[in-house]
């Protein structure tokens, strides 16, 4: 992992309380419930919605967020605004880190500025992941882990080991995104020991699935089957969604192994799970999982009158990227029974509806090579596959170019 | 697997049943399992007990939590300790 990248911190060490004894101790647990309370109470909301968000930079000094409570609030905040308004969440943990580099001198333990500090860094560099600002990601995070490296040996990093673990799992994901796999995977590999060993039921599993994802994603459907195993015989109280996507991804992984009969019945649990659940979307996604084994079973007319519905599922419920993918699979069986003109029709009806909805425009250059490609005769099956699995790439990395290689 | 426990463990919420609840078994684990001595065990389990204070919504079972960091933590000091 590069060292040269990390920024150096300074804390306030020599102030700092030491509640070394139960008094002490407990004094300080009851200032951070009363901190809880009062940033709970609904002034630090009233105060951001009060505030022009190009100004929350200046709250930086304001004495209702300068606490290590406020400072959790807002990162509760942030994980909340996230995935609606990443630019705002962007904000947001940029006043974060304003106010965990200043949190008042002599309040809380060193180990409690550093948490302060490391959690504010680890928001930013998510929230720069999110709007695909990966380098600058990965030095915040290298920021948030040089926070506990460098600042406290021995014990006192010890004592952060869990934090330490969080902040490597946000930066495995960032390297997944710049195509960092080596040191991604080091990283997986150690915080998930760590998670397992907290019994972290929830992060243990979400490093699983990464790991597995990123073995997926360099076509290790072998190794990629026996961790997601791993996590069913390892992970104890498994939630039912949980369960459904990990019989899911390991339905993918059996298919692309050849391993028809376990595939089949991974997914048909996986339906089931779903169907308990009430999730006619994920069932969609693994009816077309069930498509693809049925192309690779070689039952390509079967698999077209399969997937024809799960493709019009997708475009009833606005999701044209998925109905897209559906679409081509649909295109390949057909080139496979030689039915290249109702081939040509379907992709080119693809392209146009990428384009209605405006979707990537790297996709809809393929979809259109692929469309022309199949006009001509000159498209072989593999290029179907290609062009598919793209657009699929481009969902973690947006910016790479297609270059087919039939 | 541990036996049913009668009442649920304390929480953060409540400082001192928290602290009294859990620096016997950290102490403890510190001196008996990890080898410390009973000074430097205490020294560390007030140290896991602060972190664990400013960790509570990312803790999901507190004594696993607690006796892994405390290990970890164990681990570490013997370490930097063997260093110099």
């Amino acid at each position: 992992m590069p060292r040269g990248d990390r920024r150096v911190l300074l804390f306030p060490r020599r102030r700092a309380p030491r509640p070394s004894d139960r008094e002490g101790l407990c004094r300080f647990g009851r200032q951070l419930e009363d901190e809880r309370a009062a940033a709970a109470s609904g002034k630090i909301d009233r105060l951001l919605e009060s505030t022009p968000v190009e100004r929350w930079s200046e709250l930086a000094e304001h004495p209702d967020l300068r606490n290590y409570g406020a400072l959790e609030y807002l990162g509760r905040m942030f994980a909340d605004m996230l995935a609606r308004d990443p630019r705002r969440a962007h904000v947001l943990a940029q006043l974060g880190v304003s106010l965990s580099e200043n949190l008042p001198a002599g309040v809380y333990p060193v180990t409690t500025v550093t948490q302060a500090k490391v959690y504010a860094w680890k928001d930013l560099g998510t929230a720069l992941r999110i709007l695909s600002r990966n380098q600058e990601s990965i030095e915040a995070l290298l920021t948030a882990e040089s926070a506990i490296l460098q600042h406290h040996h021995g014990a006192g990093a010890g004592a952060l080991i869990h934090d330490l673990a969080i902040i490597h799992f946000s930066l495995a994901v960032t390297y997944q995104e710049v195509q960092r796999f080596t040191e991604s995977r080091e990283l997986l590999t150690s915080c998930k020991a760590v998670f397992r060993e907290h019994e972290d039921d929830k992060r243990y599993l979400l490093c699983g699935f990464a790991e597995g994802v990123l073995l997926q994603r360099l076509r290790n459907y072998r190794e990629a089957r026996e961790i997601y195993l791993l996590l069913f015989a390892t992970t104890k109280n498994m939630e039912t969604e949980s369960l459904a996507a990990l019989h899911h991804t390991i339905g993918l992984c059996c298919i692309e192994l050849g391993d028809f009969a376990e595939a089949d019945d991974n997914l048909a649990e996986a339906i089931a799970l779903n169907r308990q659940m009430g999730r006619p979307i994920e069932i969609m996604k693994i009816e077309l999982g069930r498509g693809r084994l049925l192309i690779r079973q070689g039952n390509h007319v079967r698999a077209i009158d399969h997937l024809r519905p799960v493709r019009r599922g997708f475009l009833r419920n606005s999701m044209p990227e998925e109905a897209g993918i559906a679409g081509l699979e649909i295109v390949e069986a057909m080139l496979v029974l030689g039915r290249t003109s109702e081939a040509e029709t379907l992709a080119r009806k693809i392209v146009r509806e990428f384009t209605v909805a405006r979707l990537s425009s790297r996709a809809i250059t393929a979809l259109g090579y692929l469309s022309e490609a199949i006009a001509t005769n000159s498209a072989p099956v593999t290029l179907v596959t290609e062009v598919r699995e793209y657009i699929v790439s481009l969902r973690s990395t947006p910016e790479r170019d297609f270059r087919g290689k039939t | 697997m541990r036996p049913p426990k009668s009442r649920p463990d304390p929480t953060p919420h409540a400082p001192e049943a928290f602290y009294d609840h859990y620096i016997p078994l950290l102490v403890d684990l510190g001196t008996s399992e990890c080898g410390l001595s009973r000074a430097d065990a205490q020294k560390l389990a007030h140290e896991v007990l602060v972190v664990a204070l400013g960790s509570v919504g990312r803790i999901d079972n507190m004594r696993a939590w607690l006796t892994a960091t405390m290990r970890s933590a164990a681990r570490l000091h013997q370490e930097t300790d063997a260093a110099r």
